[in-house]
């Protein structure tokens, strides 16, 4: 018996043959704190909806606490990249917030206030409890990415997976936020996805690289050569700042002009 | 007004409007959060094939209409549900084809012919008492429907994904209410015709949506918008001798326009409470 929640094996997937994921194996064990790192389109998002079960992957097996994973879904707390998606739509923060109390096994047995104080409580843990009653589409992007962190609190979750949670807030923000999910971890499985490489080494405890085939490393080491096989196709590189252990050590890598 | 209404019919068209606004604000609230205008449009003129082959076939009129257009809905949303960026087209595609199966399958029937505008405009002044207690009862099914379905359906307009990692039946909750929705727009249609039913599904919904905090804040107000459109409509059409459907319409398009101009004016004391707002945070 493994002590990992979530399995993946053999895993690939492609969409109108174009090829997102290859031949990827993860276990993810409880209490881990991965950072998921890798280029755009290096099939990051798309594995995360594998674990959701949105998406059934074309081959290999999938199994969160040992199930297949669209049973299990539901001890799953989930933060989309995308939080711009319809701003016009008639909602308040803390509605938002109580779809993650949505059970639709338990249409009667659901306790309103009970809820209420919970979606409270969560907001109040990201900072947002003074915006409840204002319509989503008023907030700024960053601070509608806490509420989206905080209708998937609100599901009480086992494993937590953030598909760039911090795109929309500033760099001191990020620091809090990381702090934040270092904190839940105490509880909580998380992967997060992140570019944010310079801020996420401190907190994390290891890394998954992801170029269409996944590479985990056990240690929160980002190190030059991870960088260069996920990032670095030759002649186009881009100076990385890089943080190992938490030890400003800044390599820069030369531009190699052809 | 309150003479108009000694006469019978338009008691009963006034009944028929407000019928009709209950249903559309309920469930153009959906139509318009989930971007399914063009679908609902598509089934509304798909509706017009059914109605060719009722009378071709000699079946009962709600028999052919109704089960041609869920039919024709259920292909839409199926496309719509698994391929998103073409679904505009497919639905663009079933919408002519309805209409031209209908207009030949009519021309082929021999004997009565019956009238395109009054589908398309409906006979609002001429609706049978036995036709508003057909409306009383969709009126109330989709009420239960949708108060039952809510949570289900508000996170399902939002949020797909997540509606369905929470455990939502996202497929089936969106036939559903696409089948919901193909029932409303042929009984309706029925009533006050096509292009009322498109613009109270539309327009009420789109003039409240930015001042409502939820959806069934959004729901009720579409709701008293088109009470509102389909009365003064109705009252314009009998105090001027105009057709009601169209008169009904023309307010609401002018209550439209209005709402846009209305949007657009830099209200000056409203941006300085939104500015203290941010501050205060």
């Amino acid at each position: 018996m493994t002590n990992a929640i979530v399995e993946l094996k053999n895993v690939s997937h492609a969409y109108n043959g174009e090829v997102a994921l290859e031949d990827v194996n993860l276990d993810i064990q409880h209490g881990d704190f991965i950072a998921m790192i890798g280029p755009n389109g290096g099939g990051k998002t798309t594995l995360l909806k594998i674990i959701l079960g949105l998406v059934s992957p074309d081959s290999g097996t999938v199994r969160v606490k040992g199930e297949p994973a669209h049973k299990a879904s539901s001890c799953i707390g989930y933060v989309p990249q995308n939080v711009d998606i319809n701003r016009n739509f008639p909602i308040s923060v803390l509605d938002v917030v109580l779809m993650g109390k949505l059970d639709p096994k338990r249409r009667w047995a659901r306790n309103s206030a009970v809820n209420r104080r919970e979606a409270m409580a969560a907001l109040d843990r990201m900072g947002m409890a003074s915006a409840a009653n204002k319509k989503i589409g008023t907030l700024s992007g960053g601070q509608r990415q806490r509420v989206f962190i905080a209708r998937a609190l609100v599901t009480a979750p086992q494993l937590l997976l953030l598909d760039e949670p911090t795109a929309g807030i500033d760099t001191k923000g990020q620091a809090q936020f990381y702090k934040l999910l270092k904190d839940l971890n105490a509880e909580i499985t998380i992967v997060v996805v992140s570019h944010d490489l310079l801020v996420i080494s401190s907190y994390i405890k290891s890394v998954a690289c992801m170029n269409k085939r996944l590479h985990y490393h056990d240690d929160a080491e980002i190190t030059q050569e991870m960088l260069e096989t996920m990032y670095c196709t030759k002649g186009e590189v881009c100076p990385v700042e890089m943080v190992a252990h938490g030890i400003p050590h800044r390599v820069l890598h030369q531009h190699e002009e052809s | 007004m309150i003479e108009a209404l000694q006469y019978d019919f338009m008691r009963h068209a006034l009944a028929a409007g407000l019928l009709a606004s209950v249903i559309c604000g309920i469930m153009g609230t959906l139509v318009v959060v989930n971007r399914i205008v063009f679908l609902s449009g598509g089934i509304a003129h798909a509706a017009y094939g059914g109605i060719g082959m009722a009378f071709y076939f000699g079946w009962s009129y709600l028999l052919g209409t109704l089960g041609f257009s869920l039919a024709a809905a259920m292909v839409m949303a199926a496309v719509s549900l698994k391929a998103k960026h073409r679904a505009d087209t497919i639905v663009g595609v079933i919408w002519a084809i309805g209409m031209a199966l209908g207009i030949i399958l009519i021309d082929l029937t021999p004997g009565y012919h019956v009238d395109l505008m009054s589908y398309l405009f409906g006979s609002i002044l001429t609706v049978p008492k036995s036709d508003l207690f057909i409306m009383v009862a969709i009126g109330v099914a989709i009420t239960f429907l949708v108060t039952y379905y809510y949570d289900d359906l508000l996170a399902l307009s939002y949020d797909e994904e997540f509606a369905q990692i929470r455990g939502v039946s996202v497929k089936g909750l969106y036939f559903g209410m696409i089948a919901l929705l193909a029932v409303t727009i042929v009984m309706v249609i029925q009533v006050v015709g096509l292009i009322l039913v498109i613009a109270l599904l539309t327009i009420p919904p789109f003039i409240v949506e930015k001042y409502a905090k939820s959806l069934l804040q959004m729901m009720v107000g579409s709701i008293c918008l088109g009470a509102v459109f389909t009365t003064s409509g109705l009252w314009l059409s009998y105090r001027y001798d105009i057709s009601s459907g169209a008169s009904i319409i023309l307010v609401a398009g002018i209550a439209f326009l209005l709402s846009i101009l209305i949007g657009r004016i830099p209200w000056p004391s409203l941006k300085r409470r939104g500015k203290a707002d941010v501050s205060s945070m």
